[in-house]
C-alpha cells in the first residue's frame, strides 16, 4: 500500500520532470529552428534574387521562387565589356593559389625551427612573433606601399605574394609550431642517427606527419587570399590586374549609371562565393580545428 | 679539427637560424622596418608624388584640433566595438550551450550556424546592402512578417550602424565554435561533484561553467574587439562612411587621407593612433580579467 | 574662370570652321604617322564609366591600324579617382584618362598631368582639332597658361518628360510651349500632373531635389545667383537671387509635395523611377537619353529647355567638361600625344556623335549627335540649352570632393526641412568659404 502511494506519488513527480523535460526540449528546437532559419534565408535570398529577371526584383512582398528562372543573369553578369570576369577569376586564382603555397611553405618551415631545432634566441624570437600577431596591419600599410612602389611592384601582383614567402604570417607560424611540438622527438632523433640533416628532416619527417596542420593553414589562407579586399584596391588599378573583389566593386559601382541591377550583382557575389562554400562542405572538420586551436589551445 | 668541433657546435643554431630565417627577413622588411618609417612619415606631410617634409607633431596637433572627422570616426569605431564585441560573445555563447546538448542531427545544426561565418569579404557586403534595402530588402520584409514598419537601415543615420551590427552577427558561428570547444573541455566531475553539494542547474552554469570557460571568453573578447576597431571592407562597401558620417569608421578614415588625398604622413600619424587604441583597449581588457577570468591552475594552487 | 558658351558663337564657329574643318581633316594625314608610327608602345586609356568604353575601344582599333606598333587598352576602373590618383603616385597608371570639369583644376595644379602647351602649338593636326572645337571647352582646359589637357565631350541639362503621359492628361507638350514655360507654368504642370492615393504616389509631378549638377544650380544661375563668385574666391550661395530660386524649389517638395525629397530618393533613385514611369517631368543630363533610347520600351519620352526664372525671364544651366589628360610619368610621350591628337580627330569624334554617350566637343561631329534621328525628336533641345550654360565651378586649390562634402549635406537639410532655406544657405557658404 505505501509502496503503492509512494509509486504513484513518484510517477506524479516522473511526470512533472518529463514534461519538464519536454517542454524545454520543444523550446529548444523552436529556438534552433527559428535562428536556422534566420542564419539561413540570407542565402536563400541571394540564390532567389540571383535568378529573378530585372523586373521582379524590385517587387514587394518579395517572390522566391523566380518565374522564369533566369541562369542567363550569371552569363550576363560575367560577359559586361568593362567587368571581363573570365580575367578576375584567373587573376583570383593565381595571386590565392600562388600566395597559398608560399604562406604555406614559409610558415611550416618557420614553425618547425621554432618547434623542433634549438637555438640561440630562439624564445625571445618566438616572443617576437607572437607580439606581430598582435600588432594593426595599418601601421605598416603606408610605408610597404611606398617600399612597394620604390620596387616599382605597384599594379602587379607581386605585393599581394611576394611579402607571404616571408615568415607567412606570425598565426600561421604559430599554428605549425603547436602541431609539430605533438610529433614525439624520437623521430627526430632517430633521422639524426641516421645522418639527416636538417631540410631533410623539414621535409620528410615532420611536413608529411603535419597534414591537419597543413589543411587548416591552407583553408584559412585560402580564405584570407580568396575574399581580400584591401590589398588588391590598394595595390591592383588595372582592370586587367583586377581580383574578383574589385570585379564585384565594378559592378556595383556602375548600377550609379542606370538602375542598380541586384540580379546581376547577386549573381555574381554568388559565384564569389561559391568556391567557399564547396570547401567548407568538404573540409568542415579542418575549419574548426583551425578555429579551435587557435581559440583554446591560443 | 678545432674548426670542425666549433662547427658541430654553431651547426643547429646555425640550421634554426636557417629555418627560421624567411620570417627574420620578413620582419625586417615587412614589419619592424615599416615600422621606423611609420613613425618618421607621422611626423611629415608626404603626399607621396614630392619627397617627405618634416613637420614635426604637426600631424598630431591637426587630429586633435582640425579633423572634424576624427573624433567622430574614433566614437563611431567605439560604438561599434562596445555594441557588437559583447553581442558577440553573449549569442556565441549562448548557441554554444544549445548546441552542446545532446540533440539530434548535431552535427547538421552546427553545420548551419556556422556557415555563415566563413564567407566574407565584397561578396557579403553586397547580399547585406541587398537585404537591407528599404523598398524590397529581406530585412524589412521579414520585419514585415511580425507587423514591424522597418526603417530605412543604411540611409539613415540612426539605423546604418545598427545595420552594420546586425550582419556582423551573422559571422557569430565562428565564436560560437570556439565555445562548444571550450565547454567541451570542462571536466564532467565538476558537474557532478556540484550536483552532489546540491547546487541547481542556474548554480551550476554560473559556478561551473562561466569560471571554466572565462578564458575562452576573454580570447574571444580581445579577437573580437581588434577586428571590431579594424572595421573596414563593410562600411566602405555598404555605407562609404554615410548616412552623414555615422558610419565613417576609423579604417575609412584612415584609407580616405592615404589613397583618396594621399596624406601618407597623416595617415601613419593615424595609423599610430589606431595601434594605441588598440594597444590600450586590450591592456585594459587583460588587466579586468584578473577579477573575472578563471584559470584552471588556481584550482591545483588551492 | 568660367567658360561661356553662347548659341550664337556656337554656331558662327561650328558653321564656319565646321565646314573648313571637314576639308582640312580630309586633306589632313592622320596625326603622327610620321614619327609616331615607328616608335612601339603599350597605351592605356582609363575612364570612368562604362558607356564611352565601346567607341573608345573602335578609335584605339583605329590608331592601332595606322600605328601598327602601338597598341591600345581601355578600361574603367572601379573607385576611378582613387585609383589613377594612388597608381600616379605610385610611379605607374594610365598613359592617357579622362578628366572632368570639376576635378581638373585641382589636378593641373597638383603637377601630375603632362604639360601639352608646346606640343599643342607646333602640330598642325591638333591645332585643326583645336579649331574645330568649343572654343570655350578648350580655353577652360587653359589652366594659368598651360594645356594639361583637351575636352572631348560635355553634358548639358535638359528637361525629360513623359509625353504618353502628359497626352493623356490632355496638357500641352512642354517642347510646343517651352516659351511660356517659366517656373511659375512648371509648377501648375506639376501639381496638374502628380497623383497621389494617400500615402502612395503613383506619379510625381515633377522632380526639384535633385542635386548641384541637375538640381538647383541650375535654377540659381536662372535666377541671377551662382555657387562661387567671379573670380573663385567666395562661395556666393546664400545670396538673395539664389534664397529665392531654392525657396521655390523647396516648396515644391514641402508645401506642393509634388517632388520626391532626397531619403525617399536614396532607396530607388529618380532615374529609375523616371524610366519607370512614376515622374512626369524630370530634368537630367544628356547622357541619359542613349541609356532611354534603348531600355525605355513603356512609355515615349521627349526633352525641352529648362523652365525660366519669371524674375529675369533667363534660362540656366551647367555643364561638365570631359577631357582627356596624360600622365606625366608616361614613358611614351609621343605616341600619347599622337592618341590624343587621333581622339580629338572628325573621325573619332563622329564615332563619339554615332555612340551617343555626350556631345563631342568638335562643332562638326557635334552636328550628329544633335541629329534628332538618334532620338528623342525634340533632341535639339540639350544643343539650345547650351546658351544658357556655363561650366560647373571648379576650383585648384580646394578639391571638388571636398567643396560637395558640406554642399550636399546641408542641401539635404534644406530639401527635408530640418532647416531654412536661409539658414542652410548660410551654412553651405559660410562651410565652403572655410576652405578657401
Amino acid at each position: 500500500m505505501a509502496t503503492g502511494i509512494g509509486t504513484a506519488v513518484r510517477h506524479q513527480v516522473d511526470f512533472r520532470i518529463r514534461a519538464g523535460r519536454l517542454l524545454a526540449r520543444t523550446s529548444l528546437y523552436m529556438v534552433l529552428s527559428l535562428g536556422a532559419f534566420l542564419f539561413l534565408v540570407p542565402f536563400v535570398w541571394m540564390v532567389s534574387t540571383a535568378l529573378k529577371e530585372a523586373g521582379d526584383v524590385m517587387k514587394f512582398p518579395p517572390e522566391w521562387i523566380p518565374q522564369p528562372v533566369l541562369w542567363g543573369n550569371f552569363v550576363e553578369a560575367f560577359t559586361q565589356d568593362y567587368a571581363p570576369f573570365g580575367i578576375f577569376f584567373k587573376n583570383t586564382i593565381v595571386i590565392t593559389a600562388t600566395a597559398v603555397f608560399g604562406q604555406l611553405l614559409s610558415a611550416s618551415l618557420v614553425g618547425f625551427s621554432f618547434a623542433r631545432l634549438r637555438w640561440w634566441g630562439r624564445d625571445y624570437l618566438f616572443l617576437v612573433v607572437l607580439a606581430t600577431m598582435m600588432l594593426p596591419y595599418q601601421v605598416t600599410l603606408v610605408p610597404v606601399f611606398v617600399l612597394m612602389k620604390v620596387l616599382g611592384w605597384i599594379d602587379s601582383f607581386l605585393p599581394l605574394i611576394v611579402p607571404f614567402y616571408l615568415g607567412g604570417g606570425a598565426f600561421y607560424i604559430f599554428l605549425f609550431r603547436q602541431f609539430m611540438m605533438t610529433i614525439p622527438l624520437e623521430l627526430d632523433d632517430a633521422a639524426r642517427i641516421d645522418g639527416c640533416g636538417t631540410l631533410w628532416l623539414y621535409a620528410r619527417i615532420i611536413l608529411p606527419l603535419s597534414g591537419p596542420a597543413l589543411a587548416t593553414a591552407a583553408i584559412f589562407s585560402f580564405l584570407a587570399h580568396w575574399n581580400d579586399f584591401i590589398g588588391p584596391l590598394i595595390y591592383l588599378n588595372s582592370v586587367s590586374n583586377y581580383t574578383l573583389s574589385l570585379g564585384l566593386r565594378i559592378l556595383q559601382g556602375y548600377g550609379g549609371y542606370g538602375i542598380q541591377r541586384w540580379n546581376l550583382l547577386m549573381a555574381a557575389s554568388l559565384f564569389v562565393m561559391l568556391p567557399v562554400l564547396l570547401l567548407f562542405f568538404f573540409a568542415q572538420k579542418y575549419f574548426i580545428q583551425g578555429i579551435v586551436t587557435y581559440g583554446v589551445k591560443g | 679539427m678545432h674548426k670542425g668541433k666549433l662547427w658541430r657546435r654553431i651547426r643547429p643554431h646555425a640550421a634554426g637560424w636557417l629555418c627560421a630565417s624567411p620570417w627574420i627577413l620578413g620582419f625586417l622588411v615587412f614589419t619592424l622596418g615599416p615600422m621606423i618609417w611609420s613613425i618618421y612619415y607621422s611626423l611629415t606631410e608626404y603626399p607621396l608624388i614630392r619627397p617627405p617634409v618634416w613637420v614635426g607633431l604637426d600631424n598630431y596637433r591637426f587630429m586633435l584640433q582640425e579633423d572634424k572627422f576624427f573624433f567622430n570616426s574614433l566614437r563611431v569605431t567605439t560604438l561599434y566595438a562596445i555594441v557588437a564585441v559583447p553581442l558577440h560573445l553573449v549569442m556565441g555563447f549562448l548557441m554554444a550551450l544549445m548546441l552542446n546538448q545532446k540533440i539530434r542531427y548535431i552535427a547538421l545544426w552546427r553545420t548551419v550556424y556556422f556557415l555563415p561565418s566563413v564567407v566574407s569579404g565584397v561578396a557579403v557586403a553586397l547580399l547585406w546592402q541587398w537585404i537591407f534595402n528599404s523598398d524590397f530588402g529581406l530585412a524589412n520584409w521579414l520585419l514585415g512578417l511580425v507587423g514591424i514598419d522597418g526603417p530605412s537601415w543604411l540611409l539613415s543615420p540612426t539605423w546604418a550602424l545598427p545595420a552594420l551590427i546586425i550582419m556582423s552577427l551573422w559571422g557569430v558561428g565562428g565564436s560560437m565554435v570556439i565555445f562548444i570547444a571550450g565547454l567541451q573541455g570542462v571536466p564532467q566531475a565538476l558537474y557532478e561533484a556540484a550536483e552532489i553539494d546540491g547546487s541547481n542547474a542556474v548554480q551550476r552554469f554560473w559556478h561551473v561553467t562561466v569560471p571554466m570557460v572565462s578564458p575562452v571568453i576573454l580570447f574571444n573578447l580581445i579577437i573580437g574587439l581588434i577586428a571590431a576597431l579594424q572595421t573596414f571592407t563593410q562600411a566602405f562597401i555598404m555605407t562609404a562612411g554615410g548616412p552623414k558620417q555615422s558610419t565613417h569608421f576609423f579604417m575609412l578614415h584612415l584609407y580616405n587621407n592615404a589613397f583618396q588625398w594621399l596624406k601618407m604622413g597623416y595617415a601613419s600619424a593615424l595609423a599610430w593612433v589606431l595601434f594605441a587604441y588598440i594597444l590600450i583597449a586590450t591592456l585594459f581588457v587583460i588587466r579586468s580579467s584578473s577579477l573575472w577570468v578563471f584559470y584552471e591552475g588556481e584550482i591545483k594552487g588551492r | 574662370m568660367k567658360s561661356f558658351l553662347s548659341r550664337r558663337n556656337f554656331l558662327k564657329t561650328g558653321v564656319g570652321l565646321g565646314a573648313l574643318g571637314i576639308l582640312a581633316a580630309c586633306e589632313m594625314p592622320t596625326a603622327g604617322t610620321g614619327d609616331g608610327a615607328a616608335e612601339s608602345a603599350e597605351l592605356s586609356v582609363w575612364v570612368w564609366w562604362p558607356s564611352p568604353v565601346p567607341s573608345l575601344i573602335e578609335m584605339g582599333d583605329t590608331f592601332m591600324e595606322a600605328h601598327p606598333n602601338v597598341t591600345v587598352s581601355v578600361e574603367a576602373p572601379s573607385d576611378y579617382w582613387t585609383k589613377v590618383q594612388t597608381s600616379i603616385a605610385g610611379g605607374a597608371g594610365p598613359d592617357l584618362f579622362f578628366m572632368n570639369n570639376v576635378n581638373y583644376w585641382s589636378w593641373a595644379h597638383r603637377g601630375v598631368l603632362y604639360d601639352m602647351t608646346e606640343l599643342a602649338a607646333a602640330d598642325d593636326a591638333m591645332q585643326d582639332n583645336i579649331a574645330n572645337s568649343w572654343q570655350g571647352a578648350v580655353d577652360f582646359y587653359n589652366y594659368k597658361g598651360q594645356q594639361f589637357g583637351m575636352p572631348y565631350m560635355y553634358t548639358s541639362i535638359v528637361l525629360y518628360y513623359n509625353e504618353d503621359y502628359i497626352d493623356s492628361k490632355g496638357l500641352a507638350l512642354p517642347a510646343d510651349i517651352e516659351d511660356e514655360m517659366d517656373w511659375n507654368r512648371f509648377r501648375e504642370y506639376g501639381l496638374a500632373l502628380h497623383e497621389q492615393d494617400g500615402d502612395d504616389v503613383t506619379m510625381w509631378g515633377l522632380y526639384s531635389t535633385a542635386g548641384i549638377e541637375t538640381g538647383w544650380l541650375n535654377y540659381v544661375r536662372a535666377n541671377g545667383g551662382d555657387f562661387l563668385n567671379d573670380d573663385n574666391s567666395e562661395c556666393i550661395i546664400d545670396s538673395p537671387e539664389s534664397i529665392e530660386a531654392w525657396n521655390y524649389l523647396v516648396n515644391l517638395r514641402r508645401e506642393d509635395g509634388i517632388s520626391p525629397s532626397p531619403e525617399a530618393l536614396q532607396a530607388e533613385r529618380a532615374n529609375s523611377l523616371f524610366q519607370t514611369g512614376r515622374i512626369a517631368l524630370y530634368p537630367s543630363g544628356n547622357w541619359e537619353m542613349s541609356f532611354l533610347n534603348e531600355q525605355l520600351k513603356d512609355f515615349t519620352y521627349n526633352i525641352t529647355l529648362l523652365p525660366f526664372s519669371p524674375q529675369t525671364g533667363e534660362r540656366g544651366g551647367t555643364t561638365n567638361i570631359v577631357g582627356v589628360v596624360i600622365n606625366n610619368n608616361t614613358p611614351a610621350e609621343d605616341p600619347s600625344w599622337n592618341l590624343m591628337t587621333h581622339l580629338l580627330s572628325k573621325d573619332s569624334q563622329d564615332k563619339l556623335a554615332r555612340a551617343n554617350v555626350l556631345a563631342p566637343v568638335r562643332h562638326d561631329s557635334a552636328e550628329l549627335y544633335y541629329d534628332p534621328a538618334l532620338g528623342p525628336a525634340n533632341r535639339g533641345a540639350a544643343f539650345e540649352m547650351q546658351e544658357w550654360t556655363t561650366a560647373l565651378p571648379t576650383h585648384d586649390v580646394v578639391t571638388w570632393g571636398e567643396m560637395m562634402q558640406p554642399t550636399t549635406e546641408w542641401q539635404t537639410e534644406i530639401f527635408e526641412g530640418r532647416v531654412s532655406v536661409e539658414e542652410g544657405l548660410a551654412n553651405m557658404a559660410e562651410s565652403v568659404n572655410s576652405l578657401f
